[in-house]
C-alpha cells in the first residue's frame, strides 16, 4: 500500500514546479553562498587596508616615511571636518592619527640622543587601535635597526641586547586551520537538507487539505500510518536529493575557493562526499517527519508556511543551544541533528575515525523519525487535524 | 446495506447528531434530505469512520465502521461533497490511484479502469491532467474513482451541486443503472426535484434528528401537502436552506 501511495505522492510533487524549484534552490543556494562568503573572507583577511595619517615635519625623517609607505601607511592632511577626504578623485577615510617629528629630530638622531616623535590619536577608539599598532610597529622596527647599527659601530654584538630568545612555533596545520572555517560548511549542508523539503511537506499536508483531497484520501481503506509514512518518504527524498546535489556542488566549488592563499588545504574527495551522504541520509527523513508534524497541525497553507520557517532554524539552533548551555553528556551525541553535525565537522577535520556515534546517531535519528510518523498518523485520526478545525 | 444506529456526535458544546438512526437497503436509492447544518455530512463522516461518534454505531455490510474503519471502507465507494481532485494527475492516474487504494492489482486493476472509463464515457479526457477540467468532467472522474472497485454501497454527498443539466442527467442514469444491479445507494441532498425523482426512500433530517422517513409520496400524504418541498418545510418547521 505504501508503494502505491508513495508513487502518487512522487508524481504529484515532481509535477509541482514550486516544490521542485524550491528544492533546487535549497540545493544550489548553500554551496554558492558558502563559496562567495569564503572567497570574500579570504580576500579580506589577506589584503592590508591603506591607512592615512598626518605626518608633520616629514622632511626630518625621510627614511621613516619611506618605511611607513612600504607598509601602506600614507600621509594625508587632516580633514577639517569629519573623516572623509578626496584624493585623486576618490574618497578615503582618514585615521585621524597624526605623527609629528620634532624640529630637532634629525640633529638629535645624528648625535645619538633620543629623537622625539609625537603620536596624536584617540586611543579609546577600538577601530583606531590596530592602525596605531601598525604605525608603532614601523617605528619600533626602525628603532631596532638603528640600535643594531649603533652597537655594531661601537664594536658590540647586537646579540647582547637579546635577553630572551623567543621562538614561536605555530602548530596549526593548513588542514586544521581551514576546519574552523569549513566547519560552517557542515551546517550549510544540513541546512540545505532542511530547506529543500519544506515546500513538499506543506504541499502534501496542509496543501492537500486545502484542496479537499486529504479528507477523501482518509475515507479510503488505508491506514493513516501508511499515508504519513509515504508522505514522509517522498518529502525526505526531496531533502536527500537536495543534500546530494549540495554535496556534489560543494565538491565542484571548493577547488575554486582560494584556500591556498591563506595556507589552507581541504581535500573534498569522493570518499568524503560519500561518507557525508550517508550521514545526511537519516537526517533527510527526520527533517521530513518533523516538518510534516508541523504542517499537518497547521490550519492552512499559509499557517504551515509560518510554522515551517522555525523548523528550518533547527539545524542552526540545536547545535548552538548545546554550545551555549555548556551541558555535556555522552547521550547528546546521539541526538538527531547533533550527531550529524558533529560527524560532518569531524569528517571535514579528517578526524572521523570512530564510527560508533555516527551509526548510533543514525539509528536514533531513524527511531525519532519513526516516532514522529507515528505521532502524525495518530493525530490524523483526530477531526481537528483532518478538517483543519 | 448501510446502517447508523443511535448516533450522537458533539463538537464542543454543539450537539450535531442527537440519537440519529436510519438505514439504506441494497437495490434502493435512499435520499438524506435536510437543510444546511442539519448534520447530513457529519452523519456520513461518522459512517465512514472518519469521525468518532460519542455514542452509537455506523454499520456497512455488517462491519462496524467505528471499530474496523478500514474493513468498512472497503465496502463503499464515496462521492464526496468537495471533489478534491489531484490537479497535477491525469484522470487515468487519479482513477488508478483509487484502484490501488482498494487493493486492485495487475490485470484486474487495468480491466477495472478500462471498464469504468467506458461506462462513464471519459476516453477523451482520460490522459489529460485534471487542472483544466470543467465541473461536469470533474464529476465524471470523481464518480469513476468511486466506482472503479465496483463497491456494493455508494455514498454521494450532495452530488449534483454545481452540475449542469447534462451532467445531472448522466449522474442520474448511472445511479438508476447501479440500483438495478443491486447497489445500495445513499445520497444526501437538499434539491427537492432530484430527491423526488430518484429516491425510493427519503430520510428527512433536521437539527441532528430524524424528522420523518418514507417514500416521497408517503411524506406528502402524511403532511397533507401537494409537493415534497411543501412536505419538507412542514416537517422541519421552517423554509430555511432549501434549494428550489
Amino acid at each position: 500500500m505504501i508503494k502505491a501511495l508513495f508513487k502518487k505522492e512522487f508524481i504529484d510533487t515532481i509535477r509541482d514546479k514550486r516544490s521542485v524549484v524550491a528544492a533546487l534552490f535549497g540545493a544550489l543556494f548553500t554551496p554558492l553562498l558558502f563559496a562567495v562568503m569564503m572567497t570574500f573572507n579570504i580576500e579580506k583577511a589577506r589584503s592590508v587596508d591603506d591607512v592615512y595619517i598626518e605626518i608633520n615635519n616629514a622632511d626630518m625623517a625621510p627614511q621613516i616615511v619611506e618605511l611607513l609607505d612600504r607598509e601602506s601607511i600614507f600621509h594625508a592632511e587632516l580633514p577639517s571636518t569629519g573623516k572623509k577626504f578626496e584624493l585623486n578623485g576618490e574618497t578615503h577615510t582618514h585615521s585621524k592619527i597624526s605623527l609629528t617629528f620634532s624640529d630637532d629630530f634629525e640633529s638629535q638622531l645624528s648625535s645619538g640622543l633620543p629623537a622625539n616623535i609625537l603620536i596624536n590619536a584617540d586611543y579609546s577608539d577600538q577601530e583606531r587601535s590596530s592602525q596605531i599598532r601598525r604605525v608603532k610597529r614601523v617605528l619600533e622596527n626602525y628603532e631596532g635597526a638603528v640600535l643594531n647599527m649603533r652597537l655594531v659601530a661601537r664594536g658590540i654584538s647586537p646579540l647582547v641586547i637579546d635577553v630572551v630568545d623567543l621562538e614561536e612555533q605555530d602548530t596549526s596545520t593548513p588542514g586544521s586551520k581551514s576546519a574552523i572555517i569549513l566547519g560552517m560548511l557542515g551546517v550549510f549542508i544540513l541546512f540545505s537538507v532542511f530547506v529543500s523539503s519544506t515546500n513538499v511537506a506543506i504541499d502534501c499536508s496542509a496543501g492537500e487539505r486545502e484542496r479537499n483531497s486529504l479528507e477523501l484520501l482518509l475515507m479510503q481503506p488505508v491506514s493513516t500510518f501508511d499515508v504519513v509514512a509515504s508522505k514522509t518518504i517522498n518529502t525526505g527524498l526531496f531533502g536527500l536529493f537536495a543534500g546530494t546535489l549540495s554535496i556534489a556542488l560543494t565538491a565542484v566549488v571548493i577547488p575554486f575557493i582560494p584556500l591556498h592563499k591563506i595556507g589552507m588545504a581541504f581535500n573534498f574527495d569522493l570518499e568524503v562526499a560519500v561518507k557525508m551522504w550517508f550521514i545526511i541520509l537519516p537526517l533527510a527523513f527526520f527533517a521530513a517527519a518533523f516538518q510534516l508534524v508541523t504542517t499537518f497541525h497547521a490550519k492552512s497553507f499559509k499557517e504551515a508556511q509560518t510554522y515551517i520557517q522555525y523548523s528550518i532554524m533547527l539545524p542552526l539552533i540545536v547545535p548552538m543551544a548545546l554550545e551555549f548551555s555548556k551541558y555535556k553528556h555522552a547521550a547528546l551525541d546521539y541526538l538527531p541533528i547533533v550527531a550529524q553535525q558533529q560527524a560532518i565537522s569531524k569528517l571535514i577535520r579528517g578526524e572521523l575515525t570512530d564510527f560508533t556515534p555516527v551509526i548510533g546517531g543514525m539509528i536514533v535519528t531513524m527511531l525519532f523519525s519513526y516516532g514522529l510518523v507515528l505521532f502524525t498518523s495518530k493525530s490524523l485520526k483526530s477531526e481537528k487535524v483532518v478538517l483543519g478545525l | 446495506m448501510l446502517e447508523v444506529k443511535n448516533l450522537v456526535k458533539k463538537f464542543g458544546d454543539v450537539e450535531a447528531l442527537k440519537n440519529l438512526s436510519f438505514s439504506a437497503q441494497d437495490g434502493q436509492i435512499t435520499g438524506l434530505l435536510g437543510p444546511n447544518g442539519a448534520g447530513k455530512t457529519t452523519a456520513l463522516r461518522v459512517l465512514y469512520g472518519l469521525l468518532k461518534a460519542d455514542d452509537g454505531v455506523g454499520v456497512i455490510n455488517g462491519i462496524d465502521s467505528q471499530k474496523d474503519p478500514i474493513g468498512a471502507r472497503k465496502e463503499i465507494g464515496i462521492f464526496p461533497d468537495k471533489f478534491g481532485l489531484y490537479e497535477r494527475l491525469t484522470a487515468r492516474e487519479q482513477i488508478a490511484y483509487f484502484a490501488d487504494l482498494h487493493g486492485l492489482v495487475g490485470d484486474a486493476k487495468m480491466q477495472a479502469i478500462e471498464k469504468v472509463i467506458k461506462r462513464l464515457d471519459i476516453g477523451d479526457i482520460i490522459d489529460r491532467r485534471c487542472a483544466g477540467f470543467s465541473q461536469g468532467q470533474r464529476m465524471k472522474v470523481v464518480l469513476a474513482q468511486s466506482l472503479v472497485h465496483e463497491p456494493k454501497n455508494l455514498i454521494l454527498d450532495e452530488p449534483t451541486r454545481g452540475l449542469d443539466v447534462m451532467s445531472t442527467r448522466i449522474l442520474r442514469d448511472i445511479l438508476i443503472e447501479l440500483k438495478e444491479q443491486g447497489t445500495c445507494i445513499l445520497f444526501s441532498s437538499h434539491v427537492m426535484q432530484e430527491v423526488a425523482a430518484l429516491c425510493d426512500k427519503v430520510i428527512v433530517i433536521a437539527d441532528g434528528k430524524i424528522a420523518d422517513e418514507g417514500t416521497p409520496q408517503e411524506l406528502c400524504e402524511r403532511t397533507g401537502k401537494e409537493s415534497l418541498e411543501e412536505a419538507f418545510v412542514t416537517l422541519i418547521g421552517s423554509d430555511e436552506g432549501i434549494a428550489a
